[in-house]
């Protein structure tokens, strides 16, 4: 997917975002193929090789079962993700990385690989197997935008809205000076 | 025949607020960052509209310190305007795993994102309910099998 058009009306827009990727469409678990034959993994991993890889974490045509295992089966890990006490979301990074820089090896090794730019997109990125996590708590995403006419209001409504903004007199700006000094 | 003087107006409403009601009326409320964090969660992107000369990075840091998870929190910046998706999708897949913070700066410089980021953080949270779900179900199934398991020692 390109980001050629930057002019999107507002159906097109939702119609966009309300699609979902093929990736996910055609997603199952791993928690639920555990259960399933050793037959139809057997053809899962037959389709999987066919299929063009694209994409930081599936171009190294490295098995993904491997993500999953770290979340049913940590005491089965490697000697550098027992050192962390089996928590599953540094074992996932860890993973990252590793996917990371065998693919990194393997584009040196084969030039023809490399992505295209419309390859990289967002949307790709997004793999069912590499998500295999809760949300952490803490987490936040905060964005940034002048108020400008051409901002999607569809992704407004999403958003929680903050005005930012210096006070204009002097006065105001001490008050807010003072406000952010705290007892400490 | 009465007639308000434009320039005037602003001033003589002030002041008439105040004499009637009370001076607080008045004064704009002070800016609580703190109160306003709290009532955001993980599933919501915060939207600053910023104006000119603010900056976001010094507001949030400000922020870091006056929440109790400050001290475990960093954030990763990105000011958007050039061809970095990649980097973008890994630093929230990354934040979302640990718990970390991600400032996205100038939105409104890289409007063409916007459609494929809102589809991801969608995608991003269907997905982290689905797994909820698995786990539930999973946690239900080992149950039922632990009390099958017990129904068959005890029958």
């Amino acid at each position: 997917m390109s980001f050629g058009s930057t002019v999107m009306s507002e159906k097109e827009y939702e119609d966009f975002v309300d699609k979902k990727p093929s990736n996910l469409a055609d997603s199952e678990f791993k928690l639920d193929k555990e259960e399933g034959s050793k037959e139809d993994e057997e053809n899962e991993m037959g389709d999987r090789n066919e299929e063009p890889n694209f994409g930081i974490l599936n171009k190294n045509k490295k098995s993904m079962d491997e993500t999953a295992q770290v979340f049913t089966k940590p005491q089965q890990m490697s000697k550098t993700r027992k050192r962390k006490k089996n928590d599953a979301r540094l074992c996932l990074l860890d993973l990252l990385d590793e996917y990371e820089e065998v693919g990194n090896e393997f584009d040196k090794k084969n030039e023809a690989h490399e992505l295209s730019p419309e390859e990289k997109s967002l949307e790709e990125l997004v793999f069912p197997e590499t998500l295999l996590f809760p949300i952490h708590k803490n987490f936040r995403i905060f964005l940034t935008t002048f108020p400008v006419d051409y901002f999607p209001a569809t992704f407004a409504r999403k958003c929680k809205k903050i005005t930012l903004e210096l006070p204009g007199a002097i006065r105001l700006n001490t008050m807010k000076t003072l406000n952010a000094v705290t007892t400490e | 025949m009465r007639c308000f003087r434009p320039e005037n107006l602003m001033h003589e409403i002030k002041s008439f607020i105040v004499s009637f009601l009370d001076k607080r009326y008045q004064e704009p409320p002070s800016f609580d960052f703190v109160n306003i964090f709290n009532q955001t969660d993980r599933f919501e992107p915060i939207l600053f509209m910023v104006g000119q000369n603010v900056n976001t990075f010094v507001e949030l840091n400000n922020l870091r310190y006056l929440t109790p998870i400050g001290s475990s929190i960093t954030i990763d910046y990105q000011s958007l305007g050039s061809l970095c998706n990649e980097r973008i999708a890994k630093m929230i897949i990354r934040a979302a795993a640990t718990g970390q913070w991600v400032l996205l700066d100038n939105l409104h410089l890289a409007t063409d994102i916007i459609p494929n980021l809102h589809k991801f953080l969608d995608t991003m949270i269907e997905l982290h309910f689905e797994y909820k779900k698995n786990l539930t179900l999973e946690f239900k199934m080992q149950q039922e099998k632990a009390l099958l398991a017990k129904l068959k020692g005890t029958g």
